[in-house]
């Protein structure tokens, strides 16, 4: 049954129930009504009326009376009392006529009737009088009729009066009894519809407020954040369809909330994977849709920044490595630099012992010129004497040569001596003797003549080769000179681009120097460069645990890039041309011209 | 008379760059070939050898090691000079001043590793006595080596030519050095008392181990490490720092970092580097 229904119907029975005690009670007020105005118009009024009367007759007409022979009213205004007395006594006996009476009250009405009368009379009579302002009959009149005529009427209109009561008195006396039994049955249906309605309203309420109280406890929960409880819904009214929505709405909001909670928890244990389902309706769908717009943009922010962060530590590991390849790159110059500075000092011994080298030697050059010189004039002269050797040659040539003849024909006059010797026989013996001996000396002069001979041409052809010779060396020795001019020339050149090599050895060293304070410099930068390398790779590799921590979507599209692999810094080729490092010590160096020598010790000695 | 230059091919290089890795640490890059020729060509023109293969047959077969020891020196390069990097040397001195004004042990001992021709094992002298002032009340010993036999001869004669003491200022000249006569003119030579502080010997940085016993309160080991690949220079640098005492420092070459040795070197300067006082 509908709740309203009940409400209805439950209000309408109590209504009803109202309504017929409140149909009985007016009833008996009704009654009770009937019986006041019975009581008021049967009773009060003629009360009233009689008491009127009375009071008219009694009071007024009398004290009127009293008050003009007192001059306390004037004539007119007694006359005027006692006329309005008369009119209002004769309007509330007309009225008092039409009023219902019972017998007994029929009967001293009739006992009135006469005294009326005469009091009327009277009054009439007092009229006259004070209409003459008689005085003395006023005097007389109130002394002697008034009372007379009006006590009567007084005690008889006590006596209705007392009656009227004592008949009030019955009647209320009855009603009082028909009220009474009306409250009776009154009561009865009272106390019965306020027992019903109370029942009735106890269990309405009841059938109302229980489950509003459940409502109301899974509300305070709902009001907590508690959304498990449930009203057992048990009927089908209004406050069960409420219940029943309640249960719906508190299952909707405990789920949604349940999911928002899940998304959250996970989102803050680092999960952005998670999302609310939007099958939600109202507000409800838009938080879902908020949620998941707000989950998604953190993740995806998240994702950029682990992305970024992996480039950062990209960056961070390239840096580092490219600084150690600089310390590294700084090292290895360092080294190059040293060993192009040890070079650098040797090629300076070296130029300058080119340098004393190409004066030495343009001495040396010079003294061969000058020994050239001489040579050539030595060979001029030795020319000249060779000529002279030749033409002493050729003398002798032809000296021998006559010579020869002469032992040629000397041994033939010897063999002639010797065969006349023969001839002549012993006479001839010595002869023969001594032209053997002649032909004997002969024939040594001429071997003599032939070894002079063979030694002159030897000797011509020595000298003549000697004298080609000569030639030669006079030729050689002109190409000497002409070489040790060339020499010189040249030297002279060596002179001067050792000096050139000098100064630009000179221009190296201080380059080599400048080289190795920036490198020195960039030493200290790159051992800066190294640290902040490493403190942003600290810093990288921090945010990056910081980032790792959470569960990301992966990122759409494009593939991630594997970092690569720092590669061992491979040594360029360089080619140098090193100049020869003379061994340390071996090369005796020029030195300066002594001091001035005399006694001088060899040895160190203070300043 | 040849002059020319004997070719060296590639496996010729490579054996010698093994050879010199092997025996001294210093790595050779392709781009050190040039070097390689020009420095050993003259000893190949002395012995009138016309192949740099025969000539690593040569070393190879010294018994005596004698050839080995020449061809190491020869391509060694020696670069020094006084007071090279002076931020070192301002440096020592404030810290010397320090230690002599808070009192404590009067010992000392410090090392030039590498040190060539001397220079740097002098300057250090030099920078001893201008800050300790009287030399006596100190037990001080400064130990210089070199892998070359050659430069630690010159440098134990404590003489050098006059112009190598270009950047020192006269009165520091005269104060610390004689100078030549006769034979001798325009050479200075080192007073007694900073000798005397300096003992040279031969060492090979890479060594497993070094004879040195006690710890130092100063190394210098400048511009060396420069010449030895990564792996050489953490070795040698950590062998280094195990021969500091606690709070000695290292001198390394103006390009030369320690990046990598952080836990057991702290920074205390541009290239000088204070070891971790151990927890």
């Amino acid at each position: 049954m509908k709740l309203g229904t009940k409400l209805t119907g439950g209000f309408l029975t109590v209504a009803l129930t109202g309504a017929a005690a409140g149909y009985l009670g007016i009833a008996a007020i009704n009654a009770g009504l009937d019986r006041l105005s019975a009581l008021t118009i049967q009773t009060v009024v003629p009360l009233d009326q009689l008491k009127k009367i009375a009071d008219m007759y009694a009071v007024n007409i009398v004290d009127a009376s009293h008050k003009t022979r007192n001059r306390n009213f004037t004539w007119e205004k007694g006359l005027a009392s006692v006329r309005e007395a008369k009119d209002v006594i004769g309007r509330e006996y007309k009225a008092f006529l039409l009023t219902k009476r019972k017998p007994e009250e029929e009967r001293l009405l009739d006992e009135l009737k006469p005294l009326l009368a005469k009091a009327d009379t009277s009054i009439e009579k007092l009229l006259h009088i004070l209409t003459q302002r008689d005085d003395h009959q006023l005097t007389n009149y109130a002394i002697e009729e008034l009372y007379s005529v009006i006590d009567p009427v007084s005690e008889k209109v006590s006596e209705m009066i007392s009656l009227k009561l004592k008949l009030a008195r019955e009647e209320n006396h009855a009603a009082e009894e028909a009220s009474g039994s009306d409250r009776k049955l009154l009561w009865i249906v009272v106390l019965l519809s306020a027992t019903g309605a109370f029942g009735l309203g106890l269990w309405l309420t009841r059938s109302i407020t229980r489950p509003i109280h459940q409502t109301m406890d899974v509300l305070a929960a709902v009001a907590q954040a508690d959304f498990s409880r449930r009203i057992a819904v048990d009927r089908e009214d209004e406050l069960g369809q409420m219940a029943a929505s309640l249960n719906q709405a508190a299952e909707a909001i405990g789920r949604s909330l349940g999911s928002a909670v899940v998304v959250l928890e996970a989102v803050s244990a680092g999960d952005f994977t998670k999302r609310l389902d939007s099958e939600l309706k109202g507000e409800l769908a838009r938080m879902a849709v908020a949620l998941n717009h707000a989950v998604h943009q953190v993740g995806n922010a998240l994702t950029e920044v682990r992305e970024n962060t992996e480039q950062v530590t990209l960056a961070a590991q390239q840096l580092a490595a490219a600084s150690d390849d600089l310390a590294q790159g700084a090292q290895e110059q360092a080294s190059s630099l040293e060993e192009t500075s040890a070079t650098l000092e040797q090629m300076s011994s070296t130029v300058k012992q080119n340098a004393d080298n190409a004066r030495n030697a343009t001495k040396f050059a010079e003294g061969s010129r000058d020994n050239a010189e001489r040579g050539r004039k030595v060979v001029a002269s030795a020319i000249a004497a060779m000529a002279e050797i030749n033409a002493s040659s050729k003398k002798i040539v032809e000296i021998i040569t006559a010579i020869d003849e002469i032992a040629f024909q000397t041994n033939l006059l010897a063999l002639n001596a010797a065969v006349e010797a023969a001839r002549a026989g012993e006479q001839g013996r010595g002869f023969a003797v001594v032209a053997a001996e002649v032909r004997n000396l002969a024939q040594r002069s001429a071997m003599a003549a032939k070894e002079i001979k063979t030694l002159i041409q030897d000797s011509v052809r020595k000298v003549e080769n000697g004298t080609e010779l000569v030639d030669r060396s006079g030729q050689t020795l002109q190409e000497i000179m002409n070489s040790v001019q060339r020499v010189s020339a040249i030297i002279g050149e060596i002179a001067a681009a050792s000096q050139e090599q000098a100064t630009g050895i000179d221009q190296v060293n201080k380059a080599v120097l400048q080289m190795d304070h920036v490198t020195q410099a960039n030493s200290a930068q790159t051992e800066e460069l190294s640290s902040t390398a490493q403190s942003l790779s600290d810093s990288a590799e921090q945010f990056q645990k910081l980032v790792a921590q959470f569960q990301l979507n992966e990122p759409r599209g494009g593939t991630r890039t594997e970092p690569p692999k720092h590669q061992p810094r491979k040594a360029e080729t360089r080619v140098k041309t090193r100049i020869p490092r003379s061994e340390s010590g071996i090369v005796s160096l020029a030195r300066r011209t002594a001091r001035s020598g005399a006694g001088s010790m060899d040895g160190f000695e203070e300043f | 008379m040849n002059l020319a230059t004997p070719s060296l091919s590639d496996p010729e290089f490579h054996l010698f760059r093994d050879l010199l890795q092997r025996q001294t640490g210093i790595a050779l890059s392709d781009s050190k070939r040039t070097l390689l020729v020009s420095r050993l060509q003259k000893r190949l023109r002395q012995l009138g050898l016309r192949s740099f293969s025969h000539y690593y047959k040569l070393v190879a077969a010294d018994q005596s090691g004698e050839e080995l020891r020449r061809m190491v020196n020869s391509l060694t390069t020696n670069k020094t000079s006084f007071f090279r990097e002076p931020h070192h040397f301002e440096f020592l001195e404030r810290w010397l001043r320090g230690r002599s004004a808070q009192g404590g042990r009067r010992r000392l001992r410090i090392w030039s590793a590498a040190c060539a021709t001397g220079e740097e094992a002098y300057s250090i002298a030099m920078t001893v006595w201008q800050a300790l002032g009287d030399l006596s009340a100190w037990d001080i010993r400064i130990l210089a080596t070199d892998i070359d036999t050659d430069v630690i001869e010159k440098a134990q004669t404590g003489r050098f030519r006059g112009e190598t003491a270009a950047d020192i200022s006269r009165e520091n000249v005269q104060k610390f050095f004689l100078r030549g006569r006769g034979k001798w003119s325009g050479y200075l030579e080192a007073r007694p008392e900073l000798s005397a502080m300096i003992r040279f010997r031969r060492l090979n940085l890479i060594d497993e181990s070094w004879p040195m016993q006690h710890p130092f309160d100063a190394i210098f080991c400048r511009n060396v490490i420069i010449y030895f690949e990564h792996k050489t220079r953490l070795q040698v640098v950590s062998h280094l720092a195990a021969h500091l005492g606690e709070g000695g420092h290292l001198f390394l070459g103006h390009s030369e970092t320690t990046a990598w040795s952080r836990d057991l070197l702290e920074p205390a300067g541009h290239t000088i580097y204070r070891k971790r006082v151990r927890q």
